[in-house]
Formats: structure tokens, sequence, C-alpha cells
């Protein structure tokens, strides 16, 4: 059996081979029997990581299945064994992270591990506080789990962390424009007479710009830059500012058009990214079912966080239009690109909405409000694949992740948005444990795509 | 050989340090948040309190519920409001018409309760402003903006599926809190009873 190596050490030895048998070290003999011990070591492909990627994603999925359905029976068990569960699994992972970056070096599980541990944490200060009845908000939560996350990141050196960190951040800037208007900011119960949002949010950012900019990690800044990005805007609703969002999506609109007459590659790709991160935005505000009834209410002065419709609406179709544009590739790529089916749903969604509107007024809520939300959830969904698909085609790994991201965030509003009002914990159990299924599906099935290809 | 230590930041020991104070750290995090919980539980007295109204919260659509109780608003009977407490909600009434800004402000307000031994439930008889001498009171904020005074008691979760069982019991007036009550006043829902 011949032994694996790694292809760097096999060139160096292939390389040297010749050179001992100049010298008369070794016979070519020798040199044969040499070059048959070894092989080289195959490198682990990106569609490998991908499709272990998968398979790590459809785990968590199942994990929390499986909590759910201990969530379930919840109510069987005292505070102790409850207390004891919710540390238990906390310190379990803490120990693993710790164990396996201090013992046996192996960095990325540790941090995995201690993302795991982070998580973990979050769902414990959830727990606890529905466990004694807690009075106090989510914003709350979302603000000690962040603080209490933040050192894990900063020591343990961990890009990881810094994620789950920056989509706490973003959860918790959203939950802040959900739930408080112009509050005053009180840290540890001191009245700072401070508005919360922009000086708390602009503290937590500090430690992840510190990070990145000492450790020049890109992805860390980036994930910083969104942040600030998005409590501007949720800064701009909280104070009411009118028309921000219609604002945001015409500089994102001029931003996008630019893109194509451009040429500088930066710009366009930065644009690009930007066109993309608001067309998902907005794909998953309309596939969420609170936000189509509160767009369709009965009323027709129709509010969201100050603003009303007739402001939401034209940014909508302007950011949904020039983002077909681009991410279409109006035109040329039509007829050849795989993105133009995301090019007709989204038209499709488009023109449907509108005319669904214009026909039926304000008269035929529901129907509009599941036939949006259907929609938006499918398209939804097809960029998903649509980009998980071009990525593992492309060997483009950002594009691919970037796919398999959306899909888990679309998994968990999904839980938000039916939790409760269809099929409860045990039908929110069961989603996850469908969906777990259908990343194992898709990982198969790319795999098998491969092997043929190959 | 010169060997120069390395810094802070790139010494593993230091750093294994700092992450186990860092793991530590949000183990503390839920250590308090669980004493927060669990010091009413060994330092307080139980009692029950007539719930008089259900409200589902808006976000979490879960096993959550807000819980309205008989001292949650000003009693409409000025017998049972002490002067300083009539002035304050009459304030309140101003500053609404106002449409005052510092409707953060809040004040702490004290409802002594009594006991009805024949329904086995506690029920306020005086708002004020003052801390009662003696009794069991409990104590609450009073908002300038809103005619509502709040306890930290008024999330509660519950075990799906008994919402409906919830909502029936309090339309027929059997619905009670448990509550620890400190002696200072401050309280903690312990569960919903329904009364046979």
């Amino acid at each position: 059996m011949k032994k694996l190596v790694h292809s760097t050490h096999l060139d160096w030895l292939l390389g040297e081979i010749p050179l001992w048998q100049e010298k008369g070290i070794i016979t070519p003999d020798q040199a044969g029997e040499i070059r048959s011990i070894y092989m080289p070591l195959e490198k682990p492909s990106w569609q490998n990581l991908a499709f272990y990627s998968l398979i790590w994603a459809a785990s968590i999925l199942c994990g929390i299945s499986l909590l759910l359905l201990l969530g379930y029976n919840w109510d069987f068990m005292g505070y102790i064994p409850r207390l004891g569960v919710l540390f238990g699994i906390t310190i379990a992972f803490q120990a693993g992270a710790f164990c396996t970056r201090f013992f046996t070096d192996k960095q990325l599980l540790s941090e995995i591990l201690a993302c795991f541990g982070g998580a973990s944490f979050g769902i414990s200060l959830f727990l606890i506080g529905q466990t004694f009845n807690l009075e106090g908000s989510e914003y709350e939560v979302f603000w000690w789990w962040i603080v209490g996350t933040i050192p894990v990141a900063l020591l343990g050196q961990s890009p990881i962390n810094w994620l789950l960190i920056s989509l706490l951040e973003l959860a918790w800037c959203g939950i802040l424009a959900d739930q408080l208007n112009s509050s005053i900011w009180k840290p540890f119960g001191w009245n700072s007479g401070l508005p919360l949002a922009p000086y708390s949010i602009m503290i937590l950012l500090v430690p992840g710009f510190v990070y990145a900019l000492f450790k020049k990690c890109r992805w860390t800044l980036v994930f910083q830059f969104i942040v600030i990005a998005f409590a501007t805007v949720m800064i701009m609703v909280i104070w009411k500012i009118k028309g921000p969002i219609l604002l945001g999506s015409l500089a994102m609109a001029c931003a996008l058009s630019l893109t194509e007459c451009s040429q500088d590659k930066v710009f366009t790709s930065l644009a690009s990214l930007a066109g993309k991160i608001a067309t998902v935005l907005i794909l998953l505000t309309f596939c969420y079912y609170e936000f189509q009834k509160s767009l369709f209410h009965s009323s027709n002065k129709i509010k969201l966080a100050g603003l009303n419709l007739s402001d939401i609406w034209p940014a909508y179709l302007v950011v949904a239009t020039t983002s077909i544009l681009i991410i279409g590739g109006f035109g040329k790529k039509l007829a050849e690109s795989r993105s133009s089916i995301l090019f007709c749903t989204i038209l499709f969604y488009g023109i449907l909405l509108g005319l669904l509107i214009l026909v039926f007024g304000a008269k035929n809520h529901q129907i509009l409000q599941i036939i949006s939300s259907i929609v938006a959830n499918i398209l939804l969904l097809l960029t998903c694949a649509m980009w998980m698909d071009s990525g593992w085609e492309n060997e483009s790994i950002i594009q691919f992740f970037a796919g398999a991201i959306l899909f888990l965030i679309w998994t968990f509003q999904r839980y938000f948005d039916l939790f409760g009002d269809i099929g409860g914990m045990l039908g929110a159990s069961a989603l996850f444990l469908a969906c777990a299924l259908l990343l194992v599906f898709l990982a198969f099935f790319w795999q098998r795509k491969k092997r043929r290809l190959a | 050989m010169n060997t120069t230590a390395p810094p802070p930041w790139k010494d593993p020991k230091k750093l294994g340090l700092g992450l186990f104070a860092a793991f530590l750290f949000q183990l503390l995090i839920l250590s308090g948040l669980c004493a927060k919980g669990l010091v009413p539980r060994f330092m307080s007295t139980r009692i029950k309190v007539r719930v008089t109204e259900l409200k589902e919260s808006n976000w979490r659509k879960s096993n959550h519920l807000r819980l309205d109780f008989e001292f949650s608003k000003p009693p409409k009977d000025n017998a049972l409001l002490s002067e300083n407490a009539r002035l304050f909600f009459k304030e309140v009434e101003t500053s609404k018409q106002n449409n005052s800004e510092d409707f953060n402000i809040s004040k702490p307000i004290f409802i002594s309760l009594k006991f009805l031994k024949n329904e086995d439930v506690w029920v306020p008889f005086n708002f004020s402003l003052e801390k009662p001498k003696d009794g069991k009171f409990i104590v609450g904020k009073a908002f300038r903006h809103q005619k509502q005074i709040l306890f930290g008691i008024e999330d509660f979760y519950f075990r799906e599926g008994n919402e409906e069982l919830y909502k029936q019991a309090v339309d027929g007036k059997k619905l009670v809190a448990e509550i620890f009550l400190a002696p200072n006043g401050q309280c903690q829902i312990k569960t919903l009873v329904i009364q046979k």
C-alpha cells in the first residue's frame, strides 16, 4: 500500500531524486522503488468542504429540532434539571473549544465549538428568563448575549465568532427598531440619558473593529461594516426619519445602475454585492408573514415604523427592478444565464403584486398576504439554490456559502413566522428536521453530480 | 541566543487564560440571571393575586403572555388612593393632554394588600407614593405617559396548549397568579393557577 504524502513534499522529493542519482547516492532501481512508495495526498477539494459544510448545517438544524422537542417537554422538568441542562450544554461546548484549541491545536474545530458555546449561552439566557418568568425584553437579552460573546471572539481570535456577533448585532438593531421608540440607554440599570440605539451599538462595534484592524481580518471588517450600515438604517427608522427606506433604496439603485457602466472592478463587485444584499433583504422582508399583514392592513393609511406605504412600495419596486437588471444580467445574459430564473420570478412577483394591488385594492387582504408570502418564499429559496448551484459550478466558495447561509436565515425566519400560528413547537421541530433533510439531500445530490462529471 | 517573549495576544498561555476567563464571564452572566430568578424563591413569601387580563405578545407569538392584575391600573374608586397618588394620577391626565415630552419618567408606587380568606387571594386596598409602615405591600412603577403600573411580573411563559384554558379562566375571573413577594415589595411571578 502506498504511503500518502502532501503533494508539496512529494514534488520536492521527486525533484531531488534525479540529483541523488546523478551524484551516485542511489541507483535508478532504488529511485524507482522510492517513487513507488509514495503517492500524493489529494488536496481536499472545496466541493468536499462544501459537502461537509452542508452536513454540518444539517446537523445544526437536527440539533435545534431536538432542542425544540426537549422544549416541548420543558414544563415537565423542574427548574434545577432545566438549569443543569442549560449550564451542562454551555460548559460542554466551552470545554470542547478550550481543549481542542490548547491540547490538540485544532483551531477551526475550536472556533466552531466556541461558536456553539456562544449560541448555547444565548439560548440559555432566554430559557433561564423563561424558567423564572423574569421581566425583560429581547433587546436586553441580545445585548447581554453580545456582551458575553465579544470576549470569547476577541481572545479566541475567531472570525466565526465575529460572524455570530455581527448576526446578533443585526438582530439587536432590528428588535430595537421593532420594540422601541427613542428609549433611553440604561447600561447596568444606570440611566445614561442617551438614546439607546446609536451609542450602545457604536460601543459594541469597537472591539470588532479593533480585532479586525490588529489581526488584519477582512471578513470581520466586512461584518462590522454591514452592521453599521444596518444600524444606521434602523436608527433612522427608530427616529422616524421620513422615508429612509426610500432614500436608501434609491441610493442603492443609483449604485447598482453605475455598475453596468463602470470599468472599475472593485467598485463593480462592491455595488453588485450591495445589490444582492438589497434584493435579499427585500425578499426576506416580504417573506415575513407579519410584514405582509401590516402591509395589507385594512386601513388605507398603512404605516410601518412611521412610514407610509406609499414610501415603502415605490422603494421596493425600485430596488427589485434595479436588482433584477444587475443580478439577472439584463439583455445579454438573459438568454444564457441561470440567473434568468431569478429574473423571471422576481419580475413575475413584482408584476403579480402590482396587479393584485391595483385590482383588489385593499379589500381581499388575506389572499394577497398568502400569495405574496408564498411567492416571496419561493423566490428566496430559488435565490439560495441558484447561488449554491452557481457557486458549485464556478467553484466560488463565497457564492456557495452565501446561498447556504441565506437558506439557514430563511429557515430561522420561518421558525419565527410560523411558530405559534401553525404547528407550534412540534411544527417548528418538524420544519427544522425537513430543512436538515433537504440539506443532506442537496449535499448528496451535488456530490453525485461531481462524481458523474469526474 | 536572544529570544524575546511574545506579546500577550500571541502568547498561547496568556491567550488560554484569557479565553478561560471569557468562558467564565459567560457563566457568570448566566449565574447572575439565575440568582435574579432564584433569590426571591428563598427570601420571599408566596401569595396569590387575581389576574384580570391576558394580552398576547405580538412579536414573540410563541408561549408568552402579558398579564394585567387588579392593581395594574389606578383604581376608579378614589377612596383607594392616598392623596399623593391621587395628585400624581391627575398629573398623568394633564401631561397626556399637554402631550408632555417627559413621558418616560416613572415613580415608585406602593400598593397595600389585604387577604380575602374565602377566595384565597390578596387584593389591593390602598395606592400610595409613600412606603407603608406595616402590612403586605407590592411596589410598582407608575409612568407619566400611561395609566399603567408595572411590577415586573407581567411576563409569563406558559406550556403550549394551555392558552385557551387561561383565557377561559380569566373570563370567569378564576385565574390567579402565584407570586413571590419580598418584604420590600419586590415580586416575581411563579405560576398561574386556575381556581376551582
